[in-house]
């Protein structure tokens, strides 16, 4: 590795020195002083350091993609720069981006560590991007460390709060499970075919003919510790406690950008590593998604926190998604099994993002993200009322909103694939899913409820309501060119 | 008589104007026409303007009303536009199939386009739609609660109808088909009656269950015909397996008669109907019942002809049950409004007939069945609501003589009946007149018990009539006043277009012979009626 390989760093490295400046400035600038106005330029400068850092990362993102025609080698072939790994990065970064911007107002009232809250958010988001460029067992499990010790510190930020804590507490426990059902898979691997790096795991497996029952467990431990990330059934439970208690922005970025980053790690070792195992864990994923979507969809009609209803959302949505991995195994539609993937997650993500960005205007203004006390809404903020409305109608999946695309590319995909069934299963599933977001939009716009005073939506909160809302609609035209892209990053993925 | 005679000059002079000189042609296919987009995405950006615009006192809410106008008046000026020129051309550079066509790749992974065209089935619809949006604009002047959300939503909702009438991407149909669900539900629930909220859920729930149907037709359609396109003419060539092709034309014909509605799928019609407000009804009634007719013209005779014949006595059945049940149920009602919904039913059941019929005469009839009733239906509810607005009740027995002190209004609802019980010289009675002779041939019992839909229409209406503006005048009513120059203005211009269709009725049928020609294919262009 020589110095000029370092470029294919950069976006990490800027973000990465953007999260210390944010640390240590916010300490520096603090100092010790209590007063209110120090602690608004604490807050004004950690948020503009941050947004300028992310900006910066998807500078050197856009720059890097004129650079990946050429083998890129850095760290002997451990750290890929590909479309692919571009590609789930920048979603990473825009993510991080609108969670920035989210966590503006929030984050008064976590003073004095206004500063380590966003340096937290940055650091989790280098930790998911290098998640994104792993090739090598060891460096995978560093970054999707990084990536969750970070998540659980977010998660329980809110020390006050019993929820919060709580939340944090379940989410530590169960990710160290899974972390260490990840492990041992990794562990099995590496002892059958004595290498970390993924493509000599793969062509190892290749080789040795892939029967081996330990290859099996092995799949099937590596596929379910990663499952803690994206939500699949068995390792759900955590996803209604923690999007509940956590710190809505916390929670939005983590059914973002932590799944994102957890997609992109599963994908890469499932088109690497395992890709000699296909049949198995294409059964194995067909069966989840299918029990998945239908554990979250039925337990979401019966909830009455907005923010638990989107939590069992989010596991019937990872259902869906991990359809398009399903005929990510088909060698024929493998590259249209990714980029149905890869376009589902950046558009599930700017849904789940405009949705989180409306509840913590509601509970800014009710205190409150119970379904019953969101009654008459409309009649306080036809804005926030219609920004909520319209992404709980894009995650049922009605055109012409953005979801409908999504979700109908996925079963395009599945179908040709020749997994008929778990589309019929998709569609019944999605149909009931129409139930629950749907009452939410009916109690919205019902009659009852007193007119209080109206919302208050801050700059950065509307900014980041906007950047969700108005990346919903004209995604529709431009589908076209995401799915192109997404191809394109998916023929990188796979090697020939 | 002078109207009459009006309508007889105007209806001579049309044919009589210069053709153009031949721009489309053959030229048309390469130059790029924007026409339909035109038409079909200018309340797309009205709706953003209106959304945008200030809406807190009454003048910024004036301007909300006046931007709503122009962006539901100019895609009417331009679908009249599109029909004179077709008219015109009509043998001469026009000889069938479709017009004013755009075509670009949207998803190219899946073969989806962004194909949109227009012929002589769905001209008649894309003119009928642009004016009915411009008249419930006119029709909503008086609205006072959430002006701005509301002209937003008629906006949106104007962009999926037209969509629908003009989509030749099955893909591209079924986005512009799902467009109108929300917006249609948040009109009922919001700007609703008494029990809007059940009105609008059960409006949502049949709506949705048509569109899962829908959606999984098309999506085995998709895959089993294999051309990797949504292209209608190409899936309409695809060879199918019989049970197949029977398995996909149900589940087509089934969503569009929740969507016709056809008993017994009809109930959620009369609740919605009921609650909705009155320009909200009028394109409920006038425009998205036509999507059901349309889808199965379009769809299951332009793409399932076999089948449509093979299970011809099935539809039979779906429409003459309509039209009886709808008729008696009309005779029966109290509430105005509901009476005008059950007739809806009935009449759309003149739809299906036609269709079950399969002739050239009858397809002719139920197209032209679909534009006047759209425009008649349209105006029974602008007159029903003109009534509710003066005096707030529906109940047609608290009312009675009304026409002593609303004389103007009474004459357009003794027009407006007249055209809705089918008298001739009215458009109604052009479709019906094809539908039946088109059928008696093919369905002789059919035909003749549909015949009784006629005279049941004519007893409910007449009924109704006498009871609410003839007879004594009640206490309560003593103190009405006729409505203003707006109101009467648009009932005039409605009722002049049913008129002038009755009258001369080749203005459209010529137009919708050549559609009907390209549905049966080979088939010839049948003799014109009523000239």
């Amino acid at each position: 590795m020589t110095v000029d390989s370092l470029v294919y760093f950069l976006p990490e490295l800027v973000l990465l020195g953007a999260a210390l400046v944010v640390i240590i400035g916010g300490l520096v600038l603090e100092g010790g002083h209590e007063d209110r106005h120090s602690s608004d330029i604490t807050r004004l400068f950690s948020a503009g350091v941050a947004l300028v850092g992310c900006l910066g990362a998807l500078g050197a993102l856009y720059y890097l993609v004129g650079r990946t025609g050429t083998p890129v080698d850095p760290l002997a072939g451990a750290f890929v720069v590909d479309r692919y790994a571009i590609y789930v990065k920048a979603i990473l970064v825009v993510f991080a981006i609108v969670t920035v911007l989210m966590s503006y107002r929030y984050s008064e009232r976590l003073k004095p560590h206004q500063s380590e809250f966003l340096g937290l958010v940055l650091i989790a988001t280098v930790g998911g991007m290098f998640m994104a460029s792993a090739r090598e067992m060891i460096e995978a499990y560093v970054a999707l460390e990084t990536l969750s010790i970070s998540l659980y510190v977010l998660v329980a930020f809110n020390k006050a709060d019993r929820l919060s804590s709580e939340a944090g507490f379940k989410y530590l426990v169960v990710g160290a499970a899974s972390s260490a059902v990840l492990l041992y898979g990794l562990a099995i691997l590496y002892g059958l075919t004595g290498r970390t790096d993924l493509v000599a795991v793969a062509q190892a497996v290749a080789a040795g003919g892939a029967n081996s029952p330990a290859l099996a467990l092995a799949t099937i431990l590596v596929v379910g510790g990663l499952s803690f990330k994206i939500g699949l059934v068995p390792f759900h439970q955590w996803i209604p406690d923690v999007y509940q208690g956590a710190p809505t922005p916390v929670t939005a970025f983590v059914s973002t950008a932590s799944k994102a980053a957890g997609y992109g790690l599963l994908i890469r070792i499932l088109g690497t590593a395992l890709l000699p195992m296909s049949h198995q864990w294409q059964i194995y994923l067909a069966v989840a998604a299918a029990v998945t979507m239908t554990v979250g969809n039925i337990t979401a009609l019966s909830q009455t926190s907005v923010k638990r209803l989107l939590g069992y959302s989010s596991i019937a949505h990872a259902g869906y998604i991990v359809m398009g991995l399903v005929a990510m195994a088909n060698p024929s539609t493998a590259n249209l099994g990714l980029a149905v993937v890869l376009f589902y997650i950046l558009v599930y993500g700017l849904n789940n993002l405009a949705a989180f960005g409306a509840v913590q205007a509601v509970e800014d203004t009710l205190g409150s993200d119970e379904i019953s006390a969101l009654a008459g809404f409309s009649k306080r903020s036809g804005t926030v009322a219609m920004v909520l409305a319209l992404s709980m109608l894009s995650l049922t999946g009605i055109p012409p909103l953005v979801g409908f695309f999504a979700k109908v590319f996925v079963f395009l995909a599945a179908v040709q694939a020749g997994y008929s069934w778990l589309v019929l299963v998709a569609v019944i599933n999605s149909a009931v899913s129409a139930v629950y977001y749907l009452k939410v939009v009916r109690s919205m716009y019902s009659d009852e409820g007193a007119v209080g005073r109206p919302v208050r939506v801050g700059p950065a909160l509307g900014t980041a309501l906007g950047i969700g809302v108005v990346s919903l609609l004209p995604l529709v035209i431009v589908a076209n060119a995401f799915v192109d892209r997404a191809q394109k990053a998916a023929e990188t993925l796979f090697l020939k | 008589m002078t109207l009459l005679s009006l309508a007889a000059q105007v209806a001579a002079a049309i044919p009589t104007l210069p053709a153009s000189p031949a721009p489309s042609g053959t030229g048309s296919a390469s130059s790029p026409q924007i026409l339909l987009s035109i038409i079909v995405w200018l309340p797309l950006l009205g709706a953003l303007l209106v959304l945008f615009l200030p809406g807190r006192t009454e003048a910024d809410q004036g301007r909300i009303k006046n931007a709503a106008l122009v962006f539901t008046g100019i895609p009417m000026a331009a679908a009249l536009f599109a029909t004179i020129s077709t008219f015109t051309e009509l043998g001469i550079a026009y000889s069938g199939g479709f017009k004013f066509e755009e075509n670009y790749t949207w998803i190219g992974a899946f073969g989806a386009h962004y194909h949109i065209g227009v012929d002589g089935i769905s001209l008649p619809l894309v003119l009928l739609s642009t004016i009915l949006f411009f008249v419930a604009v006119l029709a909503s002047l008086n609205l006072k609660v959430r002006v701005k959300e509301y002209f937003f939503l008629i906006l949106v909702l104007d962009i999926g109808v037209t969509g629908v009438f003009t989509a030749m991407d099955l893909f591209l149909f079924f986005v512009f088909w799902e467009i109108e669900l929300i917006p249609m539900f948040l009109l009922i629930l919001i700007w609703g009656g008494k029990r809007r909220v059940y009105a609008a859920w059960k409006f949502l729930l049949f709506t949705i269950a048509a569109s899962a149907i829908l959606l999984l037709a098309i999506l085995i359609l998709y895959f089993k015909a294999g051309t990797g396109s949504f292209d209608m003419q190409a899936l309409g060539q695809a060879k199918l397996a019989p049970e197949l092709a029977a398995t996909l034309f149900w589940l087509f014909f089934l969503c569009f008669i929740i969507k016709l509605p056809a008993f017994p799928l009809h109930t959620w019609l009369p609740d919605a109907h009921v609650e909705a407000p009155t320009a909200v009804s009028v394109l409920l009634a006038g425009i998205l019942l036509k999507m059901g007719g349309y889808g199965i013209i379009r769809i299951c005779v332009g793409m399932f002809q076999a089948q449509t014949k093979q299970f011809s006595i099935a539809i039979l059945v779906f429409a003459v049950v309509g039209i009886i049940w709808g008729s008696v149920a009309a005779l029966v009602q109290d509430d105005m409004k509901r009476l005008v919904a059950y007739s809806s039913v009935a009449h759309m059941g003149f739809v299906l007939l036609g269709v079950s019929a399969l002739t050239a005469v009858a397809l002719n009839g139920a197209v032209l069945q679909l534009f006047a009733h759209g425009l008649i239906t349209g105006a029974l509810f602008l007159l029903v609501g003109l009534v509710y607005d003066r005096t707030h009740t529906r109940s047609i027995r608290e009312m009675g003589g009304l026409a002593q002190r609303m004389p103007y209004l009474a004459a357009a609802w003794v027009i407006a009946a007249f055209a809705s019980a089918g008298l001739p010289g009215f458009a109604g009675f052009i479709a019906e007149f094809e539908i039946f002779i088109g059928s008696f041939g093919v369905h002789k019992i059919g035909t003749f018990l549909a015949v009784f839909g006629v005279v049941l229409s004519a007893a409910y209406l007449l009924w109704m009539l006498e009871r609410v503006f003839f007879g004594s005048l009640k206490e309560a009513w003593a103190k009405l006043k006729d409505p203003g120059p707006v109101e009467l203005g648009y009932m005039v211009g409605m009722l002049g277009v049913i008129l002038l269709v009755g009258v001369a009725p080749k203005l459209l049928t010529q137009l919708i012979n050549y559609g009907v020609a390209g549905l049966t294919a080979g088939g010839s262009v049948p003799a014109n009626l009523g000239q």
